[in-house]
């Protein structure tokens, strides 16, 4: 995972896995923004991240007995979000949401003619089918090279490779329909 | 610069979220109703898995169940009833009776000799027919032979009386028939 998040310290780990409430409660404290921050981007709507977010954390809560500490925290912890936002979209027949609504944004967002930018970019992040969002975001978001992604998403890395350019052309195509062209902004 | 770089750049305006915080308490009260859950499915499976096998066993049993209430007792039984208790042959102590076991005893061995006699003389019998029969193959042999010496010596008998008539004849024509000739 990337280098600005570290793997927790097994001492926490293991003191988790003895059921120690407190050791949890750290866990949670330290990577559910970052859980969160990837589920919202992945759905586009904090509500749905927001349910989504407590279910991976009670997820990994009821796994404390099947999980099997390799050093590799993150991965599953991502595992288990991509899986509970897998299991949603099946679910959800309706679409996402296509932009973060104003109370997400953050209050710097300087004026109107930027957020109607942010909306547009990001109602076409929405619009790319879920197995190219899900690269997008690992790749741009969290940072993943490709050789972590496949390991996260069971996917060999040239198809991971193959689905980024599908979904930068989709988006570049989308962005320009949009009137953002991105050579405008170049 | 690379063809994604722009895209990219316009991927980095969207800011970064604000993500509310995890309600932990709600984490523990949702894994406990669903560890409550579990524990009742399990429950009543394993009522259900301990009904399944009660009644496998009732209908194993039942048609060879029984249930007998008598004066001083109340027995449950399952499986063919004990077989009654072997009692021991009654003593006999009547004189009559042993006079006349003692004369079936005498009975049967007198039978048992007669039979054994019976089976000498059986053997006896069988001997003397294999003997006569035996007896009788050999003078049939001799007579047979005797009836083809005989017959040798009827042809034999023939056979010279034949040469005799022709000799006869032979001389009663030379001394008979001659003059005539020469006349």
């Amino acid at each position: 995972m990337p280098a600005q998040h570290p793997e927790p310290d097994a001492g926490l780990i293991a003191r988790w896995q003895r059921g120690d409430r407190a050791a949890f409660e750290q866990l949670v404290r330290e990577w559910h923004p970052r859980v969160g921050r990837f589920l919202v981007r992945l759905t586009g709507c904090p509500e749905l991240a927001r349910d989504l977010s407590q279910e991976v954390f009670l997820r990994v809560y009821l796994a404390v007995g099947k999980y099997r500490d390799n050093g590799h925290f993150s991965t599953w912890l991502f595992q288990v979000a991509l899986n509970q936002f897998r299991d949603a979209a099946r679910k959800s027949a309706r679409r996402p949401a296509v932009a973060l609504p104003e109370a997400e944004l953050p209050t710097e967002a300087p004026s109107f003619e930027d957020r109607e930018r942010i909306a547009v970019i990001a109602e076409a992040l929405q619009e790319l089918a879920p197995a190219l969002r899900e690269v997008v975001v690992l790749r741009h978001y969290e940072d993943l090279n490709f050789e972590a992604m496949a390991r996260l998403l069971g996917t060999p890395a040239s198809t991971l490779k193959s689905r980024f350019a599908v979904a930068m052309t989709q988006l570049r195509e989308r962005l320009t329909a949009r009137g953002l062209a991105p050579e405008e902004r170049s | 610069m690379t063809p994604d770089d722009d895209i990219r750049r316009l991927l980095d305006a969207i800011p970064a979220p604000n993500v509310e915080p995890v309600d932990v308490a709600a984490i523990y009260r949702d894994a406990a109703a669903i560890q409550a859950r579990s524990a009742r499915r399990w429950k009543r499976a394993t009522c259900a898995g301990a009904l399944v096998a009660a009644s496998v066993l009732l209908v194993a049993i039942l048609p060879k169940l029984e249930v007998k209430v008598t004066g001083s007792e109340f027995v449950v039984r399952w499986g063919p009833a004990d077989p009654p208790p072997v009692q021991p042959a009654p003593v006999v102590h009547d004189e009559s009776v042993i006079a006349r076991l003692g004369e079936l005893d005498a009975h049967v061995t007198r039978t048992v000799h007669h039979e054994k006699k019976l089976k000498d003389l059986e053997d006896l019998l069988l001997t003397l027919a294999v003997d006569v029969d035996d007896r009788d193959g050999k003078r049939k042999a001799e007579l047979a032979a005797l009836a083809r010496d005989l017959r040798l010596l009827r042809s034999g008998t023939q056979e010279q009386f034949q040469q005799t008539e022709k000799t006869n004849a032979a001389l009663y024509a030379a001394i008979f028939d001659k003059p005539q000739l020469k006349e």
